[in-house]
């Protein structure tokens, strides 16, 4: 049941899927390498991590644009159309919550890292370089929901799409 | 305005001296003040998620009170804690004590101040040993692309780079797995580590006590939450800490011999190294001195030498 | 009211208002830190939904669900149902058998049900329409024999319950899944044959067999992929994370060069749709390290445990309430919402009564795939009634049989331990006592 959705530029959407491209490039040359010459690249363990980092919050921000979280939906189907708006602001008022908390203090960790000079554990890089993507993809799921639920105001819904866990 | 209950973070739970240090200065602490202050330990660094190289940050921004940590987790944020990872620095105990109790010592309190956190006092992880699932390890040499675990900071890197390994930096949450699936050939802790983590069930059948360095463990309190205490209790707090310190150390140090033998007795190989063989690797590794002093710091590490040179022994 | 309640009244009003399942996590835990620990604790918004993710073996979770995708897409669904037929052949049933059989071969390349009930819902839907089964018994037994992906090796769930409980080695753990997983779906197939018979469903007569051979060979590439990522793990060979890699590049060299039917374009998709599933996925394991954080530092979940060991010293009553505390939570919540906030509450009981911790695991994931089935929240029913186009309440009657028949073969895992640990024993991996 592929899911044709309507193939927009999404730059997190796309980081997204970069980040999973080159999660299987550097784990499947990992093995490739150690099998060919009994040698690996160990040290790219923190890469293929923060790979996985920029996939979890691009991806979420990707699927909160369309609205395919996990979640209950018998109650929309049960209201009349004017309570239902209310429950999506509702809705949304609470992952926008939870999400500008993430933002802010994420950006304060970010900035502590940074100001405090912290480094990475395994390659020794300026840590903020990877903490500062959690604020920035938090505040792109925070638009894109802000956009589905202008979307869904006005009365338009995507396609549905099923996902697993 | 105290808090009902301070968090205390540490890695390693009460099984270990490690956790054990932190019992000791909950307890005495509670003790001492009558009840005033209580504290409650979170080990296996649950309130970084696992990540023990981040405990220090959250306790700097206060998501954590109080913490028992090592000096190799708190290194990314204080480089000067790298100082006890250089290889070979500290041939024996008196060494060890040498640093912590000299200048050295205060100069590494100073730091961990400077960085935004109270340090109180030292304990002790003890000197770290390498074991693998692989073969007996006698020269360097026989380290060449064994893909060994090791933790917070590129020190560590360079080291086992230098030595021809394959390091693989991992938190203590994923490396017992890794070791069992044998993603990970080899690691490197202390023996008391070793025997209570079972670390012989996961295939570690070759150890070698190589005493390449030791990570002093660090007492320390929160900034936000150590200027709330009285002078008073923040001597007491203190005081605490430096009793359970000692306390740990000395109880640590007098179980050695009983560990070793408990380990060989589960069929551990276990390999002690020639005074020859132990130079073979002070040797291999010298250039981790070249690029890593600058980093910690010239002073530094030339008064953390001259006290190890002029330690009573 | 005491911020325990607070937290979790919270989380389970926003729940059923409807907000993803991730964020209303991070609204309870945000209202229990908010109400119960000072504002600076706050900051655990950043750095632990961080640090939650930033884990290298949930490496494996995004490389197992783009395996899963790639091998729907290749279609080898297809190939795998006309062999199933070829072998079962036509009778009362043939195709129940053949549909429960496809899922647990499925069911051993990808992590989870979801692509699998979709996969297998598009091939045998029209077909066993055509044999004379009503669409909601199809789409019922789909969804159900498609549940037991979580518990046939690789599995998700299993790979997180790994990383949560410490000391269990994963290779045990899928070595462990995988006879209950068979047990499961055998399960199904005794109400799923005795209602074909008695309503005479699927007429030997009209319906064809296709031959042996021809869909042998072209099954082949399809067979070998469960085959690859077991052997692989148990070989030593490979590392989980590892073995996921490698069955990502099985699937497309299959996909593209022998099945034909992936292109370069097509493969930038799937890795986008891949890549939006696991961030859905991924984003509940942050927040729900958020909620299972401030559970901790609250103490809430050591209140639960402790009110729940009071409530017997019997080790089998706390089970069963173990169980149908999962089961109840499988109604409304995702496998990984379950096994992270439920796991701290029970793992206290597994450690006071000294059950061993793989096979825990095991019952935990049964049943938390009968919870992929059961209504309102039933991923793999959502899937397949969308492909059958028929509405999901249309289901309940059926679902509720299958059901039962997967509870039985959980009492029976329950029950004989070995079951599940026999495997991993013979095969020389640490289980530790029974
Ligand atoms: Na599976
Ligand atoms: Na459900």
């Amino acid at each position: 049941m592929p899911s044709r959705r309507p193939r927009k530029f999404q730059p997190e959407s796309w980081l997204a899927t970069l980040a999973l491209a080159a999660i299987c490039v550097i784990s499947l040359g990992n093995v490739i390498v150690r099998y060919a010459t009994d040698a690996s690249f160990a040290f790219t363990e923190e890469f293929s991590v923060f790979c996985l980092v920029l996939l979890t919050f691009g991806g979420a921000a990707a699927a909160a644009r369309h609205n395919q979280h996990i979640r209950i939906e018998l109650i929309e189907h049960r209201l009349p159309p004017t309570l239902c708006k209310l429950i999506y602001v509702l809705q949304w008022a609470a992952g926008v919550t939870v999400l500008g908390v993430m933002v802010w203090y994420g950006s304060t960790f970010a900035w502590q890292e940074y100001q405090w000079e912290s480094l990475s554990p395994g390659l020794g890089l300026p840590n903020w370089i990877y903490v500062i993507w959690l604020p920035l993809l938090s505040l792109a799921i925070l638009i894109r929901l802000t956009q589905n639920l202008v979307d869904r105001l006005r009365g338009k819904s995507g396609p549905e799409v099923i996902h697993e866990s | 305005q105290y808090k009902d209950e301070y968090t205390v973070s540490t890695v390693l739970p009460s099984a270990f001296p490690w956790g054990q240090a932190a019992d000791k200065w909950v307890e005495l602490v509670k003790e001492r003040s009558d009840g005033r202050i209580n504290m409650k330990i979170y080990s296996n660094s649950q309130l970084v998620a696992g990540d023990q190289t981040k405990e220090f940050s959250a306790m700097r921004s206060g998501l954590i009170d109080m913490a028992v940590g090592s000096t190799i987790n708190w290194s990314p944020q204080v480089p000067e804690l790298n100082l006890f990872s250089l290889p070979f620095l500290m041939p024996d105990y008196a060494a060890l004590d040498a640093i912590t109790q000299g200048d050295a010592g205060k100069a590494i309190f100073a730091a961990i101040e400077k960085r935004g956190v109270t340090p109180l006092a030292w304990g002790e992880n003890g000197f770290r040993e390498l074991s693998n699932s692989k073969r007996t390890i006698q020269e360097p040499s026989d380290l060449d692309g064994l893909k060994i675990r090791v933790v917070g900071s590129p020190l560590f890197q360079d080291t086992f780079t230098t030595l021809g390994a394959n390091p693989t930096q991992m938190s203590w949450a994923d490396a017992k797995p890794a070791l069992t699936t044998g993603a990970v050939d080899g690691q490197e802790n202390p023996l008391s580590v070793f025997d209570v983590a079972r670390i012989d069930q996961v295939g570690q059948t070759h150890l070698t006590l190589w005493h390449y360095m030791a990570d002093p463990l660090v007492f320390a309190v929160s900034n936000q939450v150590w200027s709330q205490f009285s002078p008073e209790d923040q001597a007491l707090l203190k005081q605490a800490a430096i009793d359970a310190g000692q306390w740990e150390i000395n109880k640590s140090r007098a179980e050695l011999d009983d560990t070793l033998a408990a380990i060989k007795e589960r069929g551990v190989e276990v390999t002690e190294l020639t005074q020859a063989q132990h130079d073979a690797f002070v040797k291999a590794t010298q250039s981790v001195y070249e690029k890593w002093t600058p980093r910690i710091g010239e002073d530094l590490v030339k008064q953390a030498q001259k006290a190890v040179t002029n330690r009573d022994q | 009211m005491s911020p325990d309640w607070l937290m979790i009244g919270t989380f389970l009003f926003a729940l059923l208002i409807g907000v993803p399942v991730a964020m209303a996590l991070g609204f309870g835990g945000l209202a229990g830190i908010v109400a119960g620990l000072p504002p600076a604790m706050l900051g655990t918004f950043g750095t632990n939904t961080y640090n939650s993710v930033a884990k290298y073996p949930l490496i494996a979770i995004p490389l197992f669900i783009l395996t899963g995708l790639i091998f729907e897409r290749a279609g080898v669904a297809a190939s795998l149902v006309r062999f199933a037929q070829a072998i079962i052949g036509p009778r009362h049933g043939g195709l129940t058998v053949v549909a429960v059989l496809v899922c647990l071969i499925m069911g051993g390349m990808s992590g989870s049900g979801p692509a699998d009930a979709a996969a297998v819902a598009m091939v045998m839907l029209p077909s066993m329409q055509r044999a004379g089964y009503p669409k909601p018994f199809s789409a019922s037994l789909i969804a159900a024999s498609s549940s037991t992906a979580i518990l046939i090796p690789p599995s998700i769930a299993l790979i997180l319950y790994s990383i949560v409980v410490p000391g269990v080695d994963l290779r045990a753990l899928f070595a462990a899944g995988l006879f209950p997983g068979i047990l499961a779906g055998l399960s199904l197939l005794i109400p799923a044959l005795f209602f074909a018979r008695k309503y005479r469903w699927e007429d030997p007569a009209v319906v064809d067999r296709p031959s042996f051979w021809p869909s042998f060979r072209e099954a082949i590439p399809a067979l070998f992929a469960p085959v690859i990522i077991l052997g692989g793990l148990r070989s030593g060979l490979f590392t989980p994370t590892e073995a996921a890699v490698v069955a990502v590049a099985y699937g497309l060299v299959v996909g593209c060069l022998v099945y034909r039917n992936l292109s370069l374009r097509d493969l930038w998709h799937l890795m986008n749709e891949a890549a939006l599933t696991s961030g859905v996925v991924m984003f509940i394991i942050a927040l729900a390290g958020i909620f299972a954080w401030a559970g901790t530092t609250l103490g809430t979940f050591g209140h639960l445990a402790d009110a729940l060991l009071a409530l017997s010293d019997n080790g089998w009553v706390l089970l069963g309430l173990v169980m149908i505390l999962v089961l109840v939570a499988g109604m409304l919540l995702d496998a990984i919402s379950i096994y992270l906030i439920l796991i701290p509450i029970v793992l206290p009981m597994m450690n006071h009564f000294g059950w061993n911790p793989i096979w825990f695991g095991i019952l935990l994931a049964m049943n938390i795939a009968i919870g992929q089935f059961t209504p309102p929240v039933a991923v793999n029913l959502m899937v397949t009634t969308r492909v059958a186009n028929i509405r999901l309440e249309h289901t309940i009657g059926w679902s509720l049989v299958f059901i039962a028949a997967m509870l039985v073969s959980l009492l029976l895992v329950m029950l004989f331990p070995g079951i599940a640990l026999w495997l991993p024993e013979s095969l020389g991996y640490v289980v530790g006592a029974r």
